[in-house]
């Protein structure tokens, strides 16, 4: 599914209301039409430009790199900064203390690490020194000994994990994965080729 | 608080609660000409605002973690941002405690329909022994009914609220009157292989899901987003399918955002009186009433009763038995999930489908039951497909994979590989597994909350045991990677309560000193109070409860409308 398939709630709702209608089944018929206007005006347009809630410029600019960097644009789709990432990022962050001082602690730290390490920090740095001192942090996380990167290991694993919710619930994201429900049929079928292939995999078993 | 106000009109009928009880007493009372009052304690429900369905996570701007990311702190909804819960484990201002030692958790959705606006929809009958535990096997007790005194009433719910599901045969799984089911999801397919190969029969899920229309009510439209309440009530809600027609009747008046206080007496063993708080004014308020029904959830009906004292019932109304709050019930649960690489590379296609899974594996072990070395049953909950991506959908895949163009390929690898097994048992009810009134607390509007103690016994844990040894079995044999528990306690086993089948409290039975209820679900001690909810239930077999709980309902309130023709109410 490409990305200009994707629709909306609204129009989902709106073709039900047309479903229901065309099937007579009568009562629903306003109630879906009320519906249908009232989210006409909630929905948002996320175009424009974006107004930091509580980031700094440069504290954005560090996010929305190592955003790029958990997940890069490929041929499957755009990258985290392209999903909202940094945003979302943001925007919770402006809503919670707690997860503010995750960010910018964990962004502090990052800068003081780097520039102790290369001299700049993260965002200044060069990609090598960028995603090498990544995977020092993945190979950390994935160790049983403890070390001084215990504080980036934990401030990666929020960024990580919010940058990739930020992608997988993004238009992007989903076409990425080939989701394709959330939409209304008149009667569920399987393809016959996903049958075909599980059958295979039974005889296998 | 200022003056009480007191209505002077005496009302036929008071309901307390609108869920499936609530809502079965209201439209079958209704139905038959009585005139009901329905309390709520939450507002009146507006599906198309309280219903998120069909809503994309990026249309909001939080995605789904809620402000300010409650989600990964575990403070978010249950279920996520995008179910439909007027309620939650906590609820603002009412609270509830747990005995030292004990662990309970309490699902309360305080909105007209309930927890049936986003509940699981699963819907099976008891077995005809289910009716009859103590005879099979000496542990718990009989039920004052059996499987013949309700199969009509289950037939009536069924054709009301419809039923997907196939004529199979087994008697641990009784056929009812069904919707032709939704074809099997591709990975349920494998799983119906493994299973059968073990000799444990999966079969079409019976679910309250429509396949064709009934009574205006269009069939699925196959958005698989039940839990989050349903704008084309194609699903069973008690507030779309039975509390709005009954509406229709003009028989039905709702007072709603009502929190019922307690009950007044006579003082000869009638009630005369419910006492509510109006949540809007925090004023206090009474109904004068002919018939009153208690169906406000299992155990915040025995709280009510408890915290009735009156002259002739100094430990509550309806309790000379001493049995309110007792041989309180929940499901045994444990679940197990699998990474199945055998899946890697299905076509993708839109498994949504009806929500839930559409084939199940009912209780298979009735007639070795000896052999297997824990009393009772539990069925199989089969989870999986490409599912619509959410907050923490690909947390694993982020771990394992590091970061980078890694991790979108293992994304891609992964996605609609994982599949998931939920077992859902029968525990036998016990003497340290109940609630009473806490001594020290009182909500905020000032009643008195409840204390929960709970415990599992062995019997539980064997049976947890059994589930794990079971999907583990399953998993093997398709080749599934196992991955972990679902939950955290050392045995795996569920947190009580948390299954959301609480049930028990104001038990059923022949016998009055043993018992709150008679077959009927009128008290034995007050001829014109009932309980219509999931209270009644003298065990809890592997059968969701809700079906039970709304031909319980149906059964009792035709009795109830006779007896107040007959002049005996």
């Amino acid at each position: 599914m490409d990305q200009g398939s994707q629709i909306t709630r609204r129009q989902v709702l709106k073709q039900l209301a047309m479903a229901v209608t065309a099937g007579g089944a009568g009562v629903f018929n306003l109630d879906a039409a009320r519906v249908v206007h009232a989210l006409v005006g909630e929905e948002r347009t996320q175009t424009g430009g974006y107004a930091l809630q509580l980031l700094t410029e440069q504290e954005f600019a560090t996010v929305s790199r190592l955003a790029e960097l958990i997940v890069p644009a490929d041929a499957g789709g755009g990258s985290g900064v392209d999903a909202g990432a940094p945003e979302f990022i943001d925007l919770l962050c402006s809503q919670n203390d707690e997860l503010a001082d995750i960010y910018q602690g964990g962004l502090a730290w990052l800068d003081a690490t780097m520039r102790q390490r290369v001299g700049t920090r993260f965002v200044d740095a060069v990609p090598d020194n960028q995603t090498a001192f990544l995977d020092a942090l993945v190979e950390a996380e994935r160790s049983d000994v403890e070390s001084d990167l215990g504080p980036g290991v934990q401030f990666f694993g929020w960024i990580r994990r919010m940058t990739v919710d930020a992608y997988y619930t993004s238009p992007i994201g989903i076409a990425d994965l080939q989701y394709q429900g959330n939409t209304s049929m008149t009667r569920y079928t399987v393809p016959q080729e996903a049958i075909d292939f599980v059958n295979r995999q039974i005889e296998k078993m | 608080m200022a003056a009480i106000q007191t209505t002077p009109e005496t009302h036929d009928v008071v309901v307390i609660g609108s869920g499936a009880g609530g809502g079965t007493v209201a439209h079958v009372l209704t139905a038959l000409g009585v005139r009901v009052t329905l309390l709520e304690a939450g507002p009146m429900l507006d599906p198309y605002r309280e219903f998120k369905e069909h809503l994309w996570p990026y249309e909001v701007d939080h995605r789904g973690a809620e402000e300010g990311g409650k989600q990964y702190f575990g403070r978010g909804k249950h279920g996520g941002y995008f179910s439909t819960t007027s309620g939650g484990w906590e609820l603002d201002g009412e609270p509830y405690t747990v005995g030292d030692g004990s662990q309970f958790r309490w699902f309360r959705s305080r909105i007209v329909g309930g927890r049936t606006n986003h509940y699981g929809r699963m819907s099976f009958r008891f077995s005809d022994y289910d009716f009859h535990p103590y005879d099979r096997d000496g542990l718990g007790t009989n039920w004052p009914i059996s499987y013949d005194d309700i199969a009509p009433y289950y037939d009536k719910a069924e054709t009301l609220i419809g039923v997907t599901g196939s004529r199979e045969g087994i008697r641990s799984a009784p056929d009812g009157v069904f919707q032709d089911p939704p074809p099997p999801k591709a990975h349920e397919l494998l799983v119906k292989a493994a299973s059968e190969r073990l000799g444990i029969a999966c079969i079409p899920n019976r679910r309250a899901v429509l396949t064709r229309s009934v009574n205006g009510r269009p069939a699925c439209h196959y958005c698989g987003q039940c839990n989050r309440g349903c704008v084309t009530a194609s699903n069973y809600s008690s507030s779309q399918v039975q509390i709005f027609p009954a509406l229709e009747t003009g028989r039905l008046r709702i007072i709603d955002l009502a929190m019922a206080r307690e009950i007044v007496t006579d003082g000869r063993g009638t009630v005369t009186e419910i006492i509510y708080i109006d949540k809007r004014t925090r004023q206090e308020a009474r109904l004068r009433c002919r018939v009153l029904v208690l169906a406000a959830s299992a155990c915040e009906s025995a709280r009510i009763l408890l915290n009735s004292k009156t002259s002739e019932f100094p430990n509550g109304v309806a309790n000379s038995s001493g049995v309110v709050g007792r041989f309180l019930m929940d499901t045994v649960g444990f679940g197990l999930s699998a990474r199945v690489p055998s899946l890697e590379g299905l076509p993708r296609y839109n498994s949504d489908g009806a929500g839930g899974a559409h084939l199940y594996m009912p209780w298979w072990g009735w007639e070795r039951q000896q052999a297997l070395g824990f009393p009772r049953g539990y069925h199989i909950e089969i989870g999986g497909g490409y599912r619509m991506p959410g907050i923490g959908s690909f947390g694993r895949v982020a771990r394992e994979s590091g970061y980078g163009v890694g991790l979108k390929a293992q994304a891609r690898r992964d996605y609609g590989t994982s599949i998931s097994m939920q077992g859902r048992g029968e525990m036998i009810p016990n003497n340290f597994s109940y609630c009473e009134i806490d001594p020290t607390t009182v909500d905020q509007w000032g009643i008195p909350v409840l204390r929960f103690h709970f415990k599992w016994s062995d019997y539980e844990i064997d049976q947890a045991r059994h589930m794990e040894e079971t999907f583990r079995a399953i998993f093997d044999t398709m080749g599934g990677l196992v991955r972990g528990r679902s939950a955290r306690d050392a045995s795996g086993i569920s947190v009580p309560g948390s299954i959301i089948h609480e049930v028990g409290a104001v038990r059923m039975g022949t016998d009055p000193r043993t018992s709150a209820l008679n077959g009927f679900c009128q008290t034995h001690d007050v001829d014109n109070l009932f309980v219509c909810d999931g209270g009644s239930f003298v065990s809890n077999p592997d059968k969701n409860p809700t079906l039970t709980i709304n031909a319980l309902a149906w059964r009792a309130s035709e009795y109830m409308a006779e007896e107040m023709r007959a002049g005996n109410l």
